[in-house]
C-alpha cells in the first residue's frame, strides 16, 4: 500500500489576487474603451470638423470662382441663359435699337446693330474711350446745370451732343415757358458718346451700364425733343425741353432732392448714393423677359432714405445668387449654400459673398461674408464673346 | 500594459491636436476671405467724405490732412461701413500672443481689429436680420510694418482740384458773407428773389477781377435792366437787387425770364473780357480748331475766355432759330464802362466751334498743367491729373497759430508739391486769406512721393490671430478702443462761432462720411445704463444704429454720462455680437487668453489715395 505522501501545495490565485486581477483588467479595459470612446469621439468630431471645413473650404472657392467666371449668371453649357433674353415687347415701337431692351449677358448684336438712325455699334476699343484731350468723340458735352423743367435759357445742347444723326427741334409751350422752334434736319456735332451710351442702356441694363463706361462719366445723354410726349412709333422717350430724356433726370437715375426742378445730370457717385442697381440673378428672378429686363433698370434704396427691412431683404434676396454646393450629400452632412450679391452703391462695386452652413445633426448655422475682386461684366461678357459683330 | 496606457496617452494627445488643427483650417479659410475684403474696401471703396468740410483757414481746422483721412489701411478701413472696428483695448491688453507680438503692437500704438457682426454690404443696419452666429468675429488682426507718409488727400487750405461744367459762367457759389475779402465789389454778393438770405459770392474775380464783367456789370447794378450786362442780368433779370432763380419756370419767377436782348449783351460783356485778355478774332469767333498754348499762365486765361465765350453765345440759341444764325446774328460793339467791346458775328458752325474749342483747350490745360491752378477744371472729365502730388515737408519749421473758437496752441507742417503751385489764387470758402505763403522752405529733396522706393518700403502686413474674446463677462459692456479726435466731423470756422458750435451744427449725412463717427458707430450703446443691465436683456432700443438718430454728435456736458462724448467715445460699450441682447461671457476679465497666430498677410501699401475702378 503505498505510503500515503504529502502533496506539494497546489499553486493557485487566491481569491484576494483573482478580484485585484479582474479590477485591474477591468480597470484596463474601462480606460481602453474610455480611450476608444474619446479617440471616437474625437475622431468624429476631427472628422466632421474636417469635412465642415472642406465644405467652407467650397464654399469660399465657390464664391472665388463666381467672382471671376460668373457661371452661376450665365453659362450656356448648363442651360443658364436666362440673362440673356431680349424684351421684344417694344420691337413694335420701332426702337431706333434693333429689337428691344436686353440683360446684363445678352449679345450686343442681338439687339443693337447699325442699321437704324442710332449711330454706331459697340466699341469697346480703348482708344475709342481714351480720355485723352484730342479725343473729344468720348466726351461728355451736354449741359450739366440743365434740370428737369428747362426753359433752355442757357441755349440748345442737344446740337452739340445727341444720339440722333439728324435732329428736329420743334417749338414748345408750356407751363410759362415758350420756346421756338431751332429748325429740322439738324447734323449734332458728336453722336458717338450718346449713341453708346443709349446702346448700353438699352442692351445691358444700369449696373452693366456703370460697369462698361469710364469712372468720371456724367449718366444723362441727349435725344429728341417731342413737345406733345413722343410718338408711339418712336422709342417711346420722353425727353426735357433741352433734349435729355428723362429717366435721367426723374426717373430710376433722380437723386434725392427738395425740388423737382433742381434735377441735373450727375455722376455715378452721387446718383447712387444710398441706392443700389444691382445685377438680379436671384432665385426669383422672373421668367418673362420684359419684368426681368424692368428689374435690371430699377433703382432701390438700401441706405437712409426712407428704406426700411423689408426694401433692403427684398432687394438682397433679388440680386443674391444663390449656389447650393452639396444637393446630392449624405443626410448627416452639412449642408453649404454660397451666396453672390453684384451691385453698384456709393460708388462702389460690391461683390459680396455669403457662404452658409447648416448642421442638420446639431442644427447650428454658421456663416462668413466677403467682399472679392472679381472680373467684371464686360470681362465676363468678353470672355463668351458677347461683344462682338458677325462679319 | 504599458502598450495600452501608451496607446491611450497617444489617443488623448493626438486627436485633441487633430481637431485643433483643424480648427486652424478653418480661421484660415475665413481669414483668407477676411484679408480678400480688407484690400477690397481698402481700394475699391469711395472715400470721397463728400459730406464735411474740405476747407479752413489753418490746416486744423477742417480734418482733411489728420490720421483720419491718411491712405492707409488701419486709418480708412475700420468703419462702420467696412466691416471693420478696433477691439476694446481693455479686451486687447489680455492677450498672449507668440513672441508678445500682441502686446508689442498694442505699446506702440497699433489697434487690434475685429469683424464687425453685419455684412459689409452698405446696407443700412436698421434693415438687417440679426446677425447669425459667424466664427469670423473669433479672428482678431492687426497691421504690422510702419505706415509711410502719405501725399495729401486734399489741400485742407484749398480743396483742389474745384471743378465746374464746360462751358459755364463765372464761378460763383453759395457763400453767406463770412470771411469774404475786404470791401467786396456790391455785386459780388446777392441774393435770390423773396428769400434774400440765401447769397450767393462770385469767387472766381478773386482770381481775375475782370470776370466781373461778365458776370455782372456794372458791379453795381443799373436799375434799368438794359444797361446791365453779362451772365446774371441776362440769366435772371429781376429788379434790383438782383436775383438769382433756383426755379426757372415757377410762374411767380417768370418776370424774371431773361430775353434775347438780355442774351446778346451776355455775349458783348464775354467779347468784352475777351478783348482784355488780348484774345481776337480767332478766339471769339473761331472757324476752326484752335492750337492749345504750351504755357500754363496763357492757356489758363485762353480756357477762361472760351469758358464764358462759348456759355453766353450758345444761348443765343435759344432765341434764334438755326436758320437765322446760318444767316449770321450780328453783335453790335458797344461801350461798357470805358472800354469797347468789339463786334461779332455768330452762326450755328460759330458756336458750335466755340463750344468744340472751349473743351479741348480746357482738355489739354487740365492734362498738361496739373500744378497751375489757374481755372477749375471740368466737371464731365475728373482725370488723374486733376490732384497734383502734395505732402506734408516734414523738415520744414512748423505754421505756428490757434485753435479758431478755442484759442488752443497747434502747428502743422508746411506742404511740399511734385512742382510749385502756381495761380493758386484764393479758397471758395476763405477767400479772404492769401495762400502764396503756406508752402515749404523749397528743398525739393523733402518731396518723396515720385521718387525711387524699394519693394519692400511699401510692403506692410495683416496679421490674424484666433481668441475667443466673446468669452470675457465684459465684452459687450467695454468701452471702445481709443478712438482719433480727427474722426469726429467738425464743421470749418463760422464768424462768431465757438468750438461748441461748430462740433453741434454740422450736418452728419452718414452715407457719405465713411471714416468717421467711432467704427462702433453702428452697434454702439447709447445709454448710461445699459452695461448695468441683466444679461440677456433686450439692448435694441439703446443702440445707436439701430435708433436712426445722432447721440453721438455734439459737444455736450463730460459730467453727463449720457452726452455726446460719452457715445462718441463708446464708453458704454456695444453690441459685438448685434444678437440685440446684452450678452455675458463667462470668464473673468481678470482671466489671461492665449490668441494663436492664424496666418500673415503682405500686401500694398500705396502713398497716394487711389480707388480702383
Amino acid at each position: 500500500m503505498p505510503a500515503l505522501s504529502t502533496a506539494a501545495p497546489r499553486r493557485a490565485f487566491t481569491m484576494i489576487e483573482l478580484l485585484i486581477a479582474v479590477s485591474i483588467g477591468t480597470l484596463l479595459m474601462v480606460v481602453a474603451f474610455a480611450g476608444l470612446r474619446a479617440a471616437s469621439s474625437a475622431f468624429a468630431t476631427g472628422q466632421r470638423l474636417s469635412t465642415e471645413n472642406a465644405l467652407m473650404r467650397a464654399g469660399f472657392i465657390a464664391g472665388l470662382d463666381e467672382l471671376d467666371f460668373w457661371k452661376g449668371c450665365d453659362d450656356p453649357a448648363d442651360g443658364r441663359v436666362a440673362l440673356r433674353q431680349v424684351d421684344d415687347s417694344r420691337a413694335a415701337q420701332d426702337h431706333p435699337l434693333k429689337d428691344g431692351l436686353g440683360q446684363p449677358f445678352t449679345p450686343m448684336a442681338e439687339v443693337w446693330d447699325d442699321s437704324t438712325e442710332l449711330p454706331g455699334r459697340w466699341e469697346g476699343d480703348a482708344q475709342r474711350w481714351s480720355a485723352h484731350a484730342d479725343n473729344q468723340a468720348a466726351r461728355w458735352r451736354g449741359n450739366f446745370a440743365e434740370c428737369m423743367d428747362t426753359d433752355c435759357r442757357f441755349g440748345r445742347y442737344g446740337v452739340f451732343f445727341n444720339q440722333r444723326a439728324t435732329l428736329d427741334i420743334p417749338a414748345y409751350a408750356r407751363d410759362n415757358v415758350a420756346l421756338p422752334a431751332y429748325g429740322a434736319a439738324i447734323a449734332p456735332r458728336e453722336t458717338w458718346w450718346c449713341g453708346q451710351y443709349r446702346g448700353l442702356t438699352s442692351v445691358l441694363g444700369y449696373y452693366g451700364l456703370i460697369d462698361y463706361l469710364p469712372a468720371n462719366a456724367i449718366h444723362a445723354s441727349y435725344s429728341r425733343f417731342y413737345p406733345e410726349g413722343p410718338p408711339a412709333g418712336d422709342w417711346g422717350q420722353y425727353v426735357n425741353a433741352g433734349g435729355i430724356p428723362v429717366e435721367w433726370l426723374t426717373g430710376p437715375w433722380k437723386v434725392h432732392s427738395w425740388a423737382d426742378s433742381n434735377r441735373t445730370p450727375m455722376t455715378r457717385y452721387r446718383a447712387t448714393l444710398g441706392y443700389a442697381y444691382g445685377l438680379m440673378a436671384g432665385p426669383d428672378a422672373p421668367a418673362d423677359a420684359a419684368a426681368l429686363a424692368a428689374r435690371h433698370r430699377e433703382q432701390t434704396t438700401i441706405l437712409h432714405y426712407g428704406t426700411n427691412g423689408d426694401i433692403v431683404r427684398g432687394f438682397i434676396a433679388r440680386v443674391g445668387l444663390q449656389d447650393r454646393l452639396t444637393p446630392l450629400r449624405p443626410s448627416h452632412w452639412p449642408e453649404v449654400r454660397t451666396s453672390v450679391l453684384r451691385y453698384f452703391s456709393l460708388g462702389k462695386f460690391f461683390n459680396l459673398c455669403i457662404v452658409r452652413l447648416a448642421d442638420p445633426v446639431s442644427g447650428n448655422q454658421t456663416q462668413f461674408s466677403f467682399n472679392g475682386f472679381g472680373t467684371t461684366l464686360r470681362g465676363a461678357r468678353q470672355q463668351r464673346d458677347l461683344d462682338s459683330y458677325a462679319p | 500594459m504599458a502598450l495600452v496606457a501608451i496607446a491611450v496617452v497617444t489617443v488623448l494627445v493626438l486627436f485633441p491636436a487633430g481637431i485643433k488643427a483643424q480648427q486652424h483650417a478653418r480661421f484660415r479659410v475665413l481669414a483668407s476671405a477676411k484679408m480678400l475684403e480688407l484690400v477690397d474696401m481698402f481700394n475699391t471703396a469711395n472715400d470721397g467724405n463728400p459730406s464735411m468740410d474740405h476747407e479752413g483757414m489753418e490746416p486744423w481746422d477742417v480734418p482733411m490732412a489728420y490720421r483720419s483721412r491718411a491712405f492707409d489701411l488701419e486709418s480708412l478701413v475700420p468703419s462702420h461701413r467696412s466691416g471693420v472696428a478696433p477691439l476694446p483695448l481693455a479686451i486687447a491688453r489680455r492677450f498672449d500672443s507668440d513672441g508678445d507680438e500682441i502686446a508689442t503692437l498694442l505699446d506702440e500704438g497699433a489697434h487690434l481689429y475685429y469683424t464687425l457682426p453685419h455684412m459689409t454690404g452698405n446696407f443700412d443696419e436698421r434693415a438687417l436680420p440679426n446677425a447669425p452666429s459667424s466664427e469670423q468675429q473669433r479672428l482678431v488682426f492687426a497691421v504690422t510694418g510702419y505706415a509711410q507718409e502719405n501725399g495729401l488727400y486734399s489741400l485742407p487750405w484749398k480743396s483742389w482740384p474745384y471743378y465746374s461744367p464746360y462751358p459755364s459762367p463765372p464761378y460763383h457759389a453759395h457763400h453767406e458773407g463770412d470771411w469774404l475779402p475786404a470791401a467786396p465789389a456790391a455785386s459780388t454778393k446777392f441774393g435770390v428773389p423773396e428769400n434774400s438770405a440765401i447769397e450767393l459770392y462770385l469767387w472766381e474775380a478773386t482770381q481775375d477781377p475782370d470776370v466781373q464783367i461778365v458776370m455782372q456789370w456794372p458791379a453795381a447794378p443799373d436799375r434799368d435792366i438794359s444797361r446791365n450786362y453779362g451772365y446774371l442780368p441776362y440769366a435772371y433779370p429781376s429788379a434790383a437787387p438782383l436775383a438769382y432763380a433756383l426755379y426757372p419756370t415757377d410762374a411767380k419767377l417768370q418776370r424774371y425770364a431773361p430775353t434775347r436782348e438780355g442774351a446778346i449783351r451776355y455775349v458783348q460783356a464775354a467779347l468784352l473780357y475777351c478783348r482784355k485778355k488780348g484774345l481776337d478774332a480767332s478766339f471769339y469767333q473761331p472757324g476752326g480748331i484752335l492750337t492749345p498754348s504750351g504755357d500754363a499762365a496763357v492757356a489758363a486765361v485762353q480756357v477762361r475766355a472760351l469758358r464764358f465765350m462759348a456759355h453766353a453765345a450758345t444761348c443765343l440759341t435759344r432765341w434764334y432759330d438755326k436758320a437765322a444764325l446760318d444767316a449770321g446774328v450780328d453783335i453790335p460793339s458797344v461801350t461798357i464802362g470805358a472800354d469797347v467791346t468789339p463786334a461779332a458775328r455768330y452762326t450755328h458752325d460759330v458756336i458750335v466751334a466755340l463750344h468744340d474749342n472751349a473743351l479741348r483747350l480746357c482738355d489739354h490745360y487740365c492734362a498738361s498743367f496739373p500744378y497751375d491752378w489757374g481755372g477749375p477744371r471740368p466737371i464731365e472729365r475728373a482725370i488723374m491729373m486733376d490732384h497734383p502730388l502734395i505732402q506734408w515737408d516734414v523738415f520744414s519749421t512748423p505754421i505756428p497759430g490757434t485753435v479758431f473758437g478755442d484759442g488752443r496752441v497747434a502747428s502743422q507742417w508746411k506742404p511740399i508739391s511734385g512742382s510749385p503751385v502756381t495761380n493758386i489764387g484764393r479758397s471758395i470758402s476763405f477767400p479772404g486769406k492769401p495762400l502764396e505763403t503756406i508752402w515749404g522752405d523749397g528743398d525739393n529733396r523733402h518731396f518723396s512721393l515720385a521718387a525711387p522706393f524699394a519693394a519692400e518700403e511699401r510692403c506692410r502686413q495683416v496679421v490674424f490671430w484666433a481668441v475667443d474674446w466673446q468669452g470675457y463677462e465684459d465684452f459687450e459692456t467695454a468701452a471702445s478702443a481709443p478712438i482719433d479726435a480727427s474722426r469726429y466731423l467738425k464743421g470749418a470756422p463760422e464768424r462768431n462761432a465757438d468750438l461748441g458750435w461748430m462740433m453741434t451744427n454740422h450736418d452728419w449725412v452718414d452715407g457719405e462720411i465713411w471714416n468717421y463717427r467711432n467704427p462702433e458707430k453702428a452697434i454702439l450703446f447709447f445709454d448710461q445704463d445699459v452695461p448695468s443691465l441683466p444679461t440677456g436683456a433686450d439692448v435694441a432700443p439703446w443702440t445707436l444704429g439701430l435708433s436712426g438718430y445722432e447721440q453721438d454728435r455734439g459737444r455736450g456736458d463730460v459730467a453727463n454720462r449720457d452726452s455726446p462724448p460719452w457715445i462718441f467715445s463708446g464708453l458704454h460699450g456695444a453690441d459685438r455680437n448685434f444678437n440685440q441682447r446684452l450678452d455675458r461671457g463667462p470668464l473673468p476679465a481678470s482671466s489671461r487668453m492665449r490668441a494663436s497666430t492664424i496666418a500673415r498677410f503682405n500686401y500694398y501699401d500705396g502713398r497716394v489715395h487711389q480707388c480702383l475702378r
